[in-house]
Order: C-alpha cells, then sequence, then structure tokens
C-alpha cells in the first residue's frame, strides 16, 4: 500500500518558488494498478518521485507498505528502491555501455546477489518482457520498445513491491506503448504488484484499475474502472 | 447503428472463424467487440442472420445437441465474402452526423452564469469516456487470449479507442478554452 | 562496491579513454619527478653512507684531519697504532683523479698493501682467488672493479691516469671479485697500494685519513680517547656511519628542496584529476542519476567515482615510478654536477634501482594526489539531484561557479600562514619550514586563480565581444559558466611556469651575484690554478713555491693568492676558511662587499693577524656579529681572534672565514694556495705575460693559467652545466600544460556538444567554431601566463630572499630571468595552443546530426 497524507511538496524558492503538491491525501492499495493523469506540469512525476524516495516532502506524511518514508535517510531510501520500490523511466535510463543483461542485472551485483541466482533472475525477468533473446545487445542497437522492456525487467528482477512507471510510453510509438502497457497490466495481474503510472494519456489510463487526475497539484477526480460492488471486473479474472 | 452496417459487421464476425459459428458466441463476440454503444439483442442478431441466410450470403447447419435444443452453426458463403469484400470497397457515407451530442447542445447555450455547470458535466463525461475506454482495453486483452484473429479485430477496437480519445481531446480542448477563459 | 566499479567504471573507462589518459598523464608525470627525484636523492645518500661504511672494511674508528681537503701524515701511524685496543692503523687514499685520455674521472683507494692483513681487512677479494696484496705491491700495479671508469672491460688491461707529473699508465692485474664487500661498497674503483697512489697524486707521505681497526674486545669509546689523546689538538676520530650520516645531513637540505620540486609536479597532477573528474561526473550526471535510481547510495557513487580514480593513479603511478627509475639515470647525472658544485665534494651515485620502499612512496603518492583530485567534484554527487539528473538538466550536479568567495578567503588565509611563517623560518634556519612556506604559498597562488580566472571572464567579454564579434562573447560566455574548470586548467599552466621561473629565478639571481663577486674578486690580469679539481668550482690546492717564481717572472706587478679550505669544522657548521696574501686583502677587492664594519680598518687589522672576516652566510648562520671573538679549532689548536667584518662572500654555501695567509700557514701548517693572482705592470699586455709565464712553468700540465675573462667565462660554463636540471622541469612544464589545456578543451566541447551542433545547424561554419573554441583556449593560456608570471616571480622573489639561505646557503640578490621566462611563456604558449588545436578541429567538424542526438 501507499499512502499519502497532506503531502505539500515546492520546488524552488523566493519569486520562483513552485508549488507542485498541495495537502495532498492518496491511497494505493496493495495489488492496485493507479494511473496518474493530468496536464503537464500538474505534480504527476512529483507523486512518483516523492513515492519513489527520490525527493522528500515539505510536509505531510508517505507511507510505503506500513514504512514511513519521511523518517528515513538517505540510505534507507536507496536500499528501499534497490529491493522494494523500482522505477521505469520515459526515456529507459539504461547505461549505455552495458549490455541488456547487464543493465537487468545491475540492482542484484548491487545488492550482492551470487551469480548463479543473477543467471536464473535475470534470464526470468527478459523472457518475462519478451527480451530474452537481445540480452547481449547494448541499447543503442535495441529498439525504444524494446529498451523500456529491458527497463522494464530491470525494475521487474528484483520483485518489487511497487513499480512507478514515469511516462513508460512517452517516448513510445503507439504499437511498442501497447505492448509496454500490456506487459505491465499483465504483470500486476499475475503477480499482483503494485504499479503507479504516470500518464497524460487517457487510453493508457484506462488501461488502469483506477484513474488519479492531479491538476495543479491537486486531485480533482478519483476514477475506479472496476465494476461497481465487485472486487475486480469478472473478465479480468482467469 | 444503421441496420445496413449492422449486416456486414455480422458478415466479418463471421467471417473471422472459418470453422464456423453459433449465434449465441456471436453475440458474445459482437458484445465482446462493440461495448455498449453498439447495442445488438439476440432478437435483432438472429433477424439479421436469417436475412443472411436467405440471400445466400451465410450457409447454416443444425447441429444436434444431447438434452438440449439443436443450434444452427453458420459459415461464410462464397456470395458471403464476395458482399463483404463489396461493401468493404464501397466509399463510406459522407452524411454529417447529427449534434446529437448534449455537451455540443449546451456549447451552444453557453452563458457566464453556467459555466461551472459545463466544467461539471465535462468532469462527468470525461469520466464516462474513460471508463468507456477502460472496457475497450478489457474488451480488447480478452480478445487477445481468446485467439480471436486480432488483425482485423484490433483495428476495429483501435477506431473505437481513438474516437473515444478524439473526444477526451476535444473535452479538453473546451476546458483549456472556454471553462478557464471565463 | 568492487561489483559496481568493476561493472560500470572499467566500462566507464574504456568508453572515454582520452579522459582517462589525461588522469593517467597527470598523475604520471607527478610520480615520475617525484620517484625520480626520491631515486636520485636515495642513490647519492645511499651511497655515501654504505661506502662510508662498507669502504672501511673492518675499520671502527677513521682519524680525519679537520678540512675536507686536508691531509694526515702517514708519520702519525705508528703512534695510533701503539694506542690501548688498536690492532691496526692504517693510513688511506680515497679520492678522484682525471683520467688522462677522456674527460672523465676515476676513484682511487689506496692503503698500505705490503701489510697483508689489510687485504683481508678491507674485504679485497680477486676473481681467481690470487692473492691481492702480491700483485698489489709491484710497481704499477692496481686492482680494478669489473666495469671501473678507467678500465670499463675485462680486456681493457691498463689504466691511464692524468698525474700530478703527467700521465701514469697502470697496469690492471685483477678484478675485485663481484662478491667481494670492496666492490659492493663502490662498484667503480680502482685500488692501488699507498706508494703508487701518492706517486700518482703527486703526495708526500701524506692520506686522507687513518683507519682503525680494534682488538676484538676493545671498548670503541676508550679508545677513541686513547687515540685523541695520541693526536693532540686538531683531528677528529669517527666511526664509518657517523661520517656517513654526517655528509647525508650536509646534503639534506638541498634534496629536500629537489624534492619540493618534484612535490610540486604532484600537486598539478592533483589539478589534472580535479579537472577530469569533474568533467566526468558532468558528463555522467545521467548514469549516476539512473543508478541513484535503482539503488546506489550517494556515498557508493563517491566511491566509485573516487575508486576508479584510484584505479587509474595505480596504473599512473605503476608506470610513472618505471619512468621515473628512467629518468633518474639522466637526472642523477644532473644532481650530482649541482651538488658537486654546491658542497664541493665529488658525489657518486648507486646505479638508480626502485626498490621497494621508492616504489612504495611513488604509488602511495601518486594515489594519494589522485584522492585529493577526486575528492571535491566527486563529493558534489552527494547534493546531485537524481530526478534532474535523469531528466538531463544542466544543472543537476552543481554550476561549478560558486562559493569563489571562499576560495578567496581560504587563499588569502592560506598566502598570510605562508608569509607570517617567514620570521619563524628566520629564526629556526628550518629549511623544512621553507619547504613547508613554499608549497602553501603555491597552494594558495593556485587557490586565488579560480575566482580570478571567474572574475576575468565576466571582465573580457565585453572587451572579446568588441574585439572578435559574436565568436567572443561565445568562448568569453563559456569560460565563464565552468569557470572553475577553465581556472583550475589556467591553474595548472600557471603553476607550471611558475615553477619554471622559481627554478630559473633562482639558478639566475645565484648565477648573476656569484658572477658579479667572481669578476670583482678574480680581478687580475693572469690566474694560476691546479688542472685537478675535487669537485666544485675551485681547483685543488697548489704548492706556494710556484708563487715565488712567479714573482720572478717579468711584467708581473702584483701577485696575489688564496687558499679555500673547506669542510673545516665550527661547532656543528662545516665552514671554510680563506686566506688570502696580505696584499689581496686590500680596499680595492673587498671594500665594496663588506656588509658590516669599517673596510679599511677591518682589512688592516686581518692584515696584521690581529682579527678575521666572516661571511654574511656565516654571520646567518652563528648569529656572530662584529665585534666577537672566533674560536676556530685548528690543527694546531683553537685560533682566537675578533671579528673585524662581515662580507659578503660566495666561496661557501656554509659560510667562511677570511683571515691572512701568514695566519692559515702557522695555524693549518699549509702553505698551498688555492690560486694566485698576477697582476701585470703597466704597459705589459696580459698575453705577453701570459706567454712568459706558460714558459716558466714549462712541464707543469698540471697547472693552468687563464686570463680574467676566461675565469669568468668558465665560471659561467660550469653553472650552466649545473642547473642543466631545468631541462627536466622544462620537460615537466610541456607534460602539465598539455594535458592541462587538452582537458579543458575536450571537456569544455564533449559538455556542449549538441550546443556546439545547434550552432551549426544554424548556420555557424566549422571554421567560427573552431575559432571560438580556440579563443577560450587562448584566454585560458593568457590568463595562465600572467599569472604564473605573476605568481613566479613573486615566489622566485621570496625563494632568492628567504628560502635560498636554508636551502642552498646562499644569501643572492634577486635578478628576474627574462630569457628563461620568456622561453618558457613561448613553450607553454605553443604547447597549450597546439593541444587546444585538436579537440577543436575535431569538434568543429563533428556531424552535426549525430551531435545533436547525442545526450
Amino acid at each position: 500500500m501507499i499512502r499519502f497524507d497532506s503531502v505539500t511538496k515546492t520546488f524552488g524558492n523566493g519569486r520562483s518558488r513552485v508549488l507542485a503538491l498541495e495537502d495532498l491525501d492518496l491511497v494505493i492499495p496493495a495489488g492496485e494498478m493507479c494511473a496518474i493523469v493530468g496536464p503537464s506540469g500538474a505534480g504527476k512525476s512529483t507523486v512518483l518521485h516523492l513515492a519513489a524516495g527520490l525527493i522528500t516532502p515539505d510536509r505531510g506524511a508517505i507511507r510505503i507498505a506500513d514504512r514511513e518514508l519521511t523518517g528515513m535517510t538517505v540510505d534507507e531510501l536507496t536500499l528501499m528502491r534497490r529491493r522494494e520500490v523500482a522505477t521505469v523511466f520515459q526515456f529507459f535510463n539504461l547505461l549505455p555501455y552495458l549490455t541488456a543483461w547487464e543493465n537487468v542485472a545491475l540492482p542484484l551485483r548491487l545488492d550482492g546477489v551470487g551469480r548463479e541466482e543473477e543467471r536464473e533472475r535475470v534470464a526470468e525477468a527478459l523472457d518475462l518482457v519478451d527480451v530474452g533473446a537481445r540480452a547481449q545487445h547494448k541499447p543503442a542497437e535495441l529498439s525504444g520498445g524494446e529498451m523500456q522492456r529491458v527497463a522494464i525487467a530491470r525494475a521487474l528482477v528484483i520483485e518489487p513491491r511497487v513499480i512507478l512507471a514515469d511516462e513508460p510510453t512517452g517516448n513510445l510509438d503507439s504499437t511498442a506503448g501497447r505492448q509496454v502497457m500490456d506487459l505491465l497490466r499483465d504483470l500486476n495481474d499475475e503477480t499482483r504488484v503494485t504499479i503507479v503510472i504516470v500518464t497524460h494519456d487517457p487510453v493508457w489510463a484506462s488501461t488502469c484499475d483506477r484513474a488519479v487526475r492531479i491538476v495543479d497539484g491537486e486531485i480533482v477526480e478519483d476514477l475506479s474502472f472496476r465494476e461497481p460492488g465487485g472486487t475486480d471486473p469478472p473478465d479480468t479474472v482467469h | 447503428m444503421r441496420s445496413g452496417n449492422l449486416k456486414y459487421a455480422v458478415l466479418g464476425l463471421v467471417a473471422s472463424q472459418p470453422e464456423g459459428v453459433h449465434g449465441y458466441k456471436l453475440k458474445a463476440d459482437f458484445d465482446a467487440l462493440s461495448d455498449d454503444f453498439w447495442q445488438v439483442n439476440y432478437g435483432r442478431l438472429y433477424r439479421v442472420l436469417d436475412h443472411l441466410e436467405q440471400r445466400g450470403d451465410l450457409e447454416a447447419v443444425e447441429e444436434v445437441q444431447s438434452g438440449r435444443p439443436n443450434k444452427k452453426v453458420y459459415r461464410l458463403t462464397e456470395r458471403g465474402r464476395q458482399s463483404l469484400d463489396d461493401w468493404l470497397l464501397q466509399p463510406v457515407s459522407d452524411d454529417p452526423q447529427p449534434l446529437r451530442d448534449e455537451i455540443s447542445l449546451r456549447l451552444l447555450f453557453l452563458r457566464d452564469d453556467n459555466v461551472e455547470a459545463l466544467a461539471d458535466l465535462i468532469k462527468q463525461q470525461r469520466g464516462i469516456y474513460l471508463t468507456r475506454l477502460a472496457r475497450i482495453a478489457r474488451r480488447r486483452r480478452k480478445l487477445e487470449k481468446s485467439g480471436v484473429n486480432m488483425k482485423v479485430v484490433g483495428l476495429i477496437m483501435d477506431g473505437a479507442e481513438m474516437r473515444v480519445r478524439a473526444d477526451i481531446t476535444w473535452l479538453e480542448h473546451i476546458e483549456r478554452k472556454i471553462v478557464r477563459t471565463f | 562496491m568492487l561489483r559496481l566499479i568493476s561493472t560500470i567504471s572499467l566500462r566507464e573507462l574504456r568508453q572515454t579513454p582520452l579522459r582517462a589518459l589525461l588522469m593517467f598523464s597527470g598523475i604520471a608525470a607527478g610520480v615520475t619527478l617525484l620517484t625520480a627525484v626520491n631515486i636520485v636523492n636515495g642513490s647519492i645518500t645511499e651511497h655515501l653512507k654504505r661506502s662510508a661504511r662498507m669502504l672501511a672494511g673492518r675499520t671502527a674508528l677513521q682519524v680525519i684531519a679537520p678540512g675536507a681537503e686536508q691531509r694526515v701524515a702517514v708519520r702519525l701511524v705508528p703512534a695510533l697504532a701503539s694506542v690501548d685496543g688498536v690492532e691496526t692503523a692504517s693510513a688511506v687514499l680515497d679520492t678522484i683523479v682525471p683520467l688522462a685520455d677522456r674527460p672523465e674521472r676515476q676513484r682511487i683507494f689506496a692503503a698500505d698493501f705490503s701489510d697483508q692483513r689489510l687485504a683481508a681487512a678491507y674485504g679485497i677479494r680477486l676473481d681467481g682467488g690470487a692473492n691481492p696484496a702480491t700483485l698489489l705491491i709491484q710497481p704499477g700495479a692496481a686492482v680494478a672493479t669489473r666495469d671501473a671508469t678507467a678500465a670499463p672491460a675485462p680486456s681493457v688491461r691498463s689504466a691511464r691516469l692524468a698525474g700530478a707529473a703527467g700521465t701514469v699508465t697502470l697496469e690492471i692485474v685483477g678484478r675485485l671479485a663481484n662478491g667481494s664487500p670492496l666492490a659492493a661498497a663502490a662498484r667503480d674503483l680502482l685500488v692501488l697500494d699507498m706508494v703508487e697512489a701518492q706517486t700518482v697524486l703527486g703526495l708526500g707521505d701524506v692520506a686522507d685519513r687513518i683507519d682503525i681497526i680494534l682488538d676484538p674486545d676493545a671498548r670503541i669509546e676508550s679508545v677513541r680517547d686513547g687515540l685523541y689523546e695520541a693526536l693532540g689538538p686538531g683531528f677528529e676520530v669517527v666511526t664509518p656511519a657517523e661520517r656517513g650520516v654526517e655528509f647525508a645531513r650536509i646534503i639534506e637540505s638541498f634534496q629536500s628542496t629537489v624534492q619540493a620540486f618534484g612535490l610540486l609536479a604532484l600537486v598539478a597532477g592533483v589539478f589534472v584529476v580535479y579537472s577530469a573528474t569533474s568533467t566526468a561526473v558532468r558528463a555522467r550526471t545521467r548514469s549516476l542519476g539512473t543508478l541513484r535510481a535503482v539503488g546506489v547510495t550517494p556515498g557508493q557513487i563517491v566511491a566509485m567515482l573516487v575508486g576508479e580514480v584510484i584505479l587509474v593513479s595505480l596504473a599512473a603511478s605503476v608506470i610513472g615510478a618505471i619512468a621515473g627509475l628512467a629518468i633518474s639515470f639522466g637526472l642523477s647525472e644532473l644532481v650530482r654536477e649541482t651538488m658537486s658544485m654546491i658542497y664541493f665534494y665529488p658525489f657518486a651515485g648507486d646505479n638508480p634501482a626502485l626498490d621497494a620502499g621508492a616504489f612504495g612512496i611513488a604509488v602511495m603518492a601518486g594515489t594519494t594526489a589522485a584522492i585529493a583530485g577526486a575528492v571535491v567534484p566527486a563529493m558534489r554527487t552527494l547534493r546531485m539531484d537524481p530526478i534532474s539528473a535523469i531528466n538531463q538538466e544542466p544543472l543537476a550536479v552543481q554550476r561549478d561557479t560558486g562559493s569563489s568567495r571562499r576560495l578567496l578567503l581560504l587563499a588569502l588565509v592560506l598566502g598570510l600562514a605562508a608569509a607570517a611563517s617567514i620570521p619563524l623560518e628566520i629564526r629556526w634556519k628550518s629549511a623544512t619550514l621553507g619547504n613547508i612556506v613554499s608549497i602553501t604559498w603555491f597552494i594558495a597562488f593556485v587557490l586565488f586563480s579560480v575566482p580570478a580566472v571567474a572574475w576575468l571572464a565576466t571582465r573580457i567579454s565585453p572587451l572579446l565581444e568588441r574585439g572578435l564579434g559574436v565568436t567572443g562573447l561565445i568562448a568569453a560566455q563559456n569560460i565563464s559558466v565552468s569557470a572553475r574548470r577553465s581556472a583550475v586548467a589556467v591553474a595548472a599552466l600557471a603553476l607550471a611556469v611558475a615553477t619554471q621561473i622559481t627554478f630559473a629565478g633562482l639558478g639566475h639571481s645565484f648565477e648573476k651575484s656569484i658572477d658579479a663577486f667572481i669578476a670583482d674578486f678574480m680581478n687580475a690580469d693572469l690566474v694560476v690554478s691546479s688542472n685537478h679539481t675535487k669537485g666544485g668550482w675551485l681547483e685543488d690546492p697548489i704548492d706556494a713555491y710556484e708563487m715565488a717564481r712567479l714573482a720572478d717572472v717579468e711584467g708581473v706587478r702584483r701577485i696575489d693568492a688564496f687558499r679555500l679550505l673547506p669542510g673545516q669544522r665550527l661547532n656543528e657548521h662545516r665552514i671554510s676558511v680563506l686566506a688570502a696574501t696580505r696584499s689581496f686583502l686590500d680596499p680595492e677587492t673587498f671594500g665594496k662587499w663588506f656588509v658590516e664594519g669599517e673596510p679599511v680598518d677591518a682589512l688592516a687589522r686581518v692584515r696584521d693577524a690581529r682579527a678575521v672576516l666572516i661571511s654574511q652566510t656565516l654571520a646567518h648562520f652563528t648569529e656572530l656579529k662584529a665585534g666577537d671573538v672566533l674560536e676556530l679549532p685548528t690543527p694546531s689548536g683553537v685560533l682566537r681572534l675578533p671579528i673585524a667584518g662581515i662580507i659578503v662572500d660566495y666561496t661557501s654555501d656554509r659560510g667562511s672565514v677570511i683571515l691572512d695567509s701568514a695566519t692559515f700557514a702557522l695555524h693549518w701548517n699549509d702553505l698551498r694556495v688555492s690560486r694566485i693572482l698576477l697582476h701585470a705592470s703597466p704597459g705589459v699586455p696580459s698575453e705577453d705575460l701570459r706567454g712568459r709565464v706558460t714558459a716558466m712553468l714549462g712541464s707543469r700540465d698540471d697547472l693552468r693559467v687563464q686570463n680574467h675573462q676566461e675565469v669568468i667565462d668558465l665560471q659561467r660554463r660550469e653553472f650552466e652545466e649545473s642547473f642543466k636540471a631545468t631541462g627536466v622541469l622544462e620537460l615537466f612544464l610541456i607534460i602539465v600544460t598539455i594535458t592541462g589545456i587538452i582537458d579543458a578543451v575536450v571537456s569544455s566541447v564533449s559538455e556542449r556538444k549538441r550546443e556546439l551542433a545547434l550552432m551549426r545547424a544554424t548556420g555557424a561554419t566549422p571554421l567560427q567554431l573552431q575559432r571560438i573554441i580556440m579563443i577560450e583556449a587562448w584566454v585560458m593560456i593568457l590568463a595562465g601566463l600572467s599569472l604564473g608570471i605573476v605568481g613566479g616571480s613573486l615566489s622566485a622573489w621570496m625563494w632568492v630572499n628567504f628560502h635560498a639561505t636554508y636551502f642552498l646557503g646562499w644569501i643572492i640578490d634577486f635578478h628576474f630571468p627574462w630569457v628563461t621566462a620568456a622561453r618558457a611563456c613561448g613553450l607553454a604558449a605553443l604547447a597549450a595552443a597546439a593541444a587546444a588545436y585538436v579537440p577543436a578541429r575535431f569538434a568543429a567538424r563533428e556531424d552535426v546530426l549525430s551531435a545533436m542526438r547525442y545526450e
């Protein structure tokens, strides 16, 4: 579960001060796939970056799986990102000189996971995102969709509780974008990993369980796409 | 949906199942494909099927089921394939669409004092559209998993999605241009 | 951490080979110079200590006369041998003789080998097991080490030496066995019997020292007391180790000066690393942000960046250490020559070798320098905002301009601290403190240059715009945007130029001061002196008998002479004694060099043996003043005379006492003189006089006759030889300049790749871009040169006026080294311009589209 309690975040200071979020309350239950939508500059990404512990709020509390983020040190936050909360970015952010395999293995290596286990988990993650055949290629030799899938594999490989995706389709054409969204949807369906996606595209938002619309730092709309009454839409259960 | 186009939609769906399809399955596919804004009931569907069978576009085979009434399985005939191709290749009708959308109507009568009401309406409408998109998305995934040939069906789903997306874009455009400036 | 380095860092380094190479060469250059200096210093010191100890063989004590070139009469041997506890007393000659055919010199070692025990006592064993004693006592026989200078190959069976009475040919009757202790002590040695050596050197029955071998159960201290009693005043009895240590101590301050320059080279390496790391941090912002996002802690990022630099610096240190070893072969010669000149001692050195200690120091120093350079820019990533880093906003890692005020303050504090330490340096007479002061000063100077360049960049932008149009404006903006990095390049360049100017300034001031002194002091028509020298510029002494003969030559109006005896002990100091004939001690020659005292009266008292003069250097070291009574130990007791005045005297770096020849002859029992100065009668051309003098000297080809100009020229030549080491500094200057400028230009270009491509796309020609980049480079070069000249002049002035006294012992006047400064500036400017040209050209011709896609 991700929980924001009266979270306020501003950027800059003095005259150039910008209010990104104001007293934001938001609960994303465990296992939910939630979209955060809204016009650009509305504060969508800020929510994500706060949840990833990449920035800290001015006021308010953020909890992930009953752990308070605001009190954590930089190293603790880093450890959380390494083991529990994975992030996927619009521009993939793969390291250009590492192969797909090495990029995915990176968080495991950081965590001192053994070679044998690494081989197993990385292969599994790459197969899951269907780029197993391109494991030994460098990012420059991959298509945009493949790069993003490698980035997702890097997120998956740590078996996270939460995946935070910041405009994961923003740099992809519609076909590749759909593949990425399908992949995330499948992951959520199959592993119940909590996924938060920032997007400005209503089509991608609608593939989630829920869409939260943020405008000027405030939630103006909170839409659930689950069938009323039921726990899940009947046709997404297998 | 105009009944003229409905029969081609039925022809198209039957055509995607070369081994044949029975009426009940056809209705389910239709629902999956078309969502609530493209409703068809069993009665209307069977009337269309009968009509197509009489015209020789479809052939029907009785399938015997134990303990249950027999079931008709429809298959596309050569003539049916011809009709479908003819229809696919004929130019799309360019009849103007009526201004039946409530928002369009309200826009015509927009005043200072009902901007807020319009904003609410837009928000509500966007919710409806998003929900509709969510349904399309679910249908698409369900179809993908059911093994339907997505080449054609996927394009239809894309069309539905793009229309709703256009509507949402339009709503956001109104929001930017009018709601915020009033 | 290791995995992070092995996964990320190695690729990163491979990805940017140029940056790695820059860092590498910055550290390697510094380590090379430092290692070379350390190896040379070590080899000289070790050689001194070891050969003093090992050449002594079983000798426990050595009897020496005060004064480095004073010799001991062999007739003392029986008396010493009968002292309680003494097994054997052995007179030894240990000196350097010129070769007859080549301008090289050979060290010779001689003892009385008719005493069979001595060959064994000195550890002389021959190849083939022949008995050395029986071989050596044959007339004209010598034993050589395997590759002695005089007989460099086993096939060479004779050695030709320039003896006092002409060429002497010795037969090499054997070679020292490699395992022989004597061979280990001195690899380049000719062993002779005492009588043979005395003949070659034209000496009477004297030796350089008398070695004392003790009875097995004798106590060293009681024997020492017994020896002192037997000898009477004026002698010293020391252990070989004490002697080695004392030598090492004397040259320590010089060595620490040389080391200071090595350290400065490493300081320059620190800047190169700083600059390269700053660039790396900026260029890798996005990767670093990504690493943060996937779970690398800020601390790990810093550790990784520093780890990379350590990796490079380890490799650079190893290569630097090896390169240092390579150049130390050449440097050793230069340093020894300089030292011989300063200390009047023929320094030898072991073959330069890289031992574990020197290697460890090289690696440690290189790594420390690398860490020092890398830490600050690496720490900057601690404040990196990962979000903007990922989105690659240009200012994700702090813009590198800020905190000029802090730097300025730091520079000021360091500068003031250095200035404030100078009085302490003077009070404690501490060379070490001088070293620290001078390095602190350099660091303050470099720190200062950072805000100075930032300030300059803002000031010159309108100027550049007016002069060079829009290209000038853009160039100025680029400099100010990355002011700190540009400043570091400027500072490195300035440091290199300043070092060069400092060193040259010191040398030049030294040369000019001594030049003027010699010109005045040697103001005679002809100067007669020995052809031999034991090192330094002053020749071996000659018999005073020659003086009487020369006085009779027709056309000689006046004849002066002086004797310079270095190595005289005064308390803990090693000073020189300068004994001048009465006629020489006239106010005309000495008058204007008086610092304290009234010349006419003071010189009159010195002539009458009622007083002495002391040199300014001695006064400085001992705090003796005019009017004090000097107590100087001599072979015949302590000489007590009042000090009549203090004069400038460059004959000794440790200070000198000036007295009259008669007093010297009386107390030192020595009638020899160093140089004889002849003044021609009016109307007699000096060349005519030279003809007559040469004719009279006849066969004495161990003597030379020079006119005034020749003396000065020889002096200058010797001096220039001695300061050849500046050549190494020049090389260093070029390396630092090239790496610094390449680094600055390459990083500024790679950072602005996109921007440059955009300018190309909007219509800038490659030539215009190249021009912008070159303008930037030239602004940096000119700023570096100006700062270097100012800083170098100041520091040279400080060295000349303060540190030089403790490092080298001289009190000299400041003379600005115009020629060297101009050459250094020209060289640096050329190197820098060439270094900037290549990356500028590449950048300007980069493919526009691919560069715009660059991220």
